[in-house]
């Protein structure tokens, strides 16, 4: 695999990773930078140890430098100049849903839907928590809540 | 490669996998293209919803809001009382601050949005709350002006071993919408 496809292929897959785990766009996309460079330069040097698990060595280095960014309290990973590596070529476009569209689709969904999703997605809140305060069981959230995402997935028309 | 089902996706998005099965789902999503692209109209959605101001705002929040120098009107409000609010064409936001609740102790507050004549519209049992001014914020947003119109807040204040205390406000909204733009 050529640095451009490795890229390609990883760029988002590591994005998505940052969204999770350090929970903010910026951030991710430093991420990104970061990991790339990081796994170009080991490549470069042959330090890739099993290049048929290459997505392997991307996720630990992933994993590496997003624990580092928890540990210092940083907004790290340090990014790296655009110059170095321009990562919009290899980025989707950030998808902005519309407010007043995610508000359409929620009021669609039945109430207790609407209300695990909020308090899944905004608040935070566990499966066991959801079903403390709506009297039923953390099984029927998660039912809940993957089928009202998948409702909203077609209702906002999530590409 | 057999595929992750939908439901892992989300859970695993909503934190509700442990860690040794997220670290798994982790494994497959950088070995699978077909479940990455899944995964991402996930997060996708959960982006929509961090970047959307719900109904109940905290303190901090409506503080970050005052500093992006949006037009902002705030209106007080007492319980049991009614009151009309006009939603004016220049105003960006209205903050209503629900006073007069009586929030020590409080373990949880508990909101619902709900029209006279259509029912529940939004339930928040976890809404922020500002003990000491003995507030809820609502951060009431132009696109609302979809809901009806006949609005009630119903706060409930929920302390241990006792049951929850409700205050209800009735403000009934209407939406002017701005001039067209020439």
């Amino acid at each position: 695999m050529d640095e451009a496809e490795l890229c390609r292929r990883f760029a988002p897959r590591i994005r998505l990773y940052g969204l999770k785990h350090l929970r903010d766009e910026e951030r991710a996309r430093d991420l990104v930078q970061a990991v790339l460079i990081a796994v170009i330069e080991a490549a470069r040097a042959g330090r890739i140890e099993e290049p048929q698990h290459l997505d392997r060595f991307v996720l630990g280095v992933c994993r590496n430098l997003a624990l580092r960014a928890h540990r210092t309290e940083r907004r790290a990973p340090e990014p790296v100049p655009d110059d170095q590596l321009d990562i919009n070529g290899v980025l989707p476009a950030t998808a902005a849903l519309d407010a007043g569209a995610l508000l359409h689709c929620l009021s669609a969904l039945e109430q207790r839907a609407q209300t695990v999703l909020m308090l899944s997605f905004y608040r935070d809140k566990s499966a066991d928590e959801i079903a403390a305060v709506l009297a039923t069981t953390a099984g029927n959230v998660r039912v809940l809540r993957h089928r009202a995402v998948s409702q909203l997935r077609d209702c906002m028309e999530v590409p | 490669m057999s595929h992750l089902d939908f439901a892992t996706l989300v859970d695993y998005w909503t934190r509700d996998l442990s860690p040794a099965q997220s670290e798994d789902v982790e494994a497959h999503l950088f070995a699978c293209d077909a479940c990455s692209a899944e995964a991402e109209r996930v997060a996708t959605i959960a982006g929509a919803f961090r970047g959307f101001l719900p109904p109940a705002i905290s303190t901090a929040q409506l503080e970050e809001l005052r500093g992006r120098g949006l037009a902002i009107e705030e209106n007080d409000f007492v319980p049991g009382a009614r009151t009309a609010v006009t939603f004016a064409p220049q105003l960006e936001l209205m903050i209503h601050h629900l006073t007069g609740l009586d929030l020590a102790g409080a373990e949880r507050v508990e909101l619902t949005v709900r029209s006279e004549s259509a029912g529940m519209l939004h339930h928040d049992p976890y809404a922020p709350f500002d003990a000491a001014r003995g507030e809820v914020l609502i951060a009431c947003q132009r696109h609302f002006a979809m809901m009806p119109r006949d609005i009630v807040f119903d706060v409930d204040v929920h302390r241990a071993a006792a049951p929850p205390v409700r205050a209800t406000y009735a403000i009934p909204h209407v939406f002017i919408p701005p001039a067209p733009s020439s």
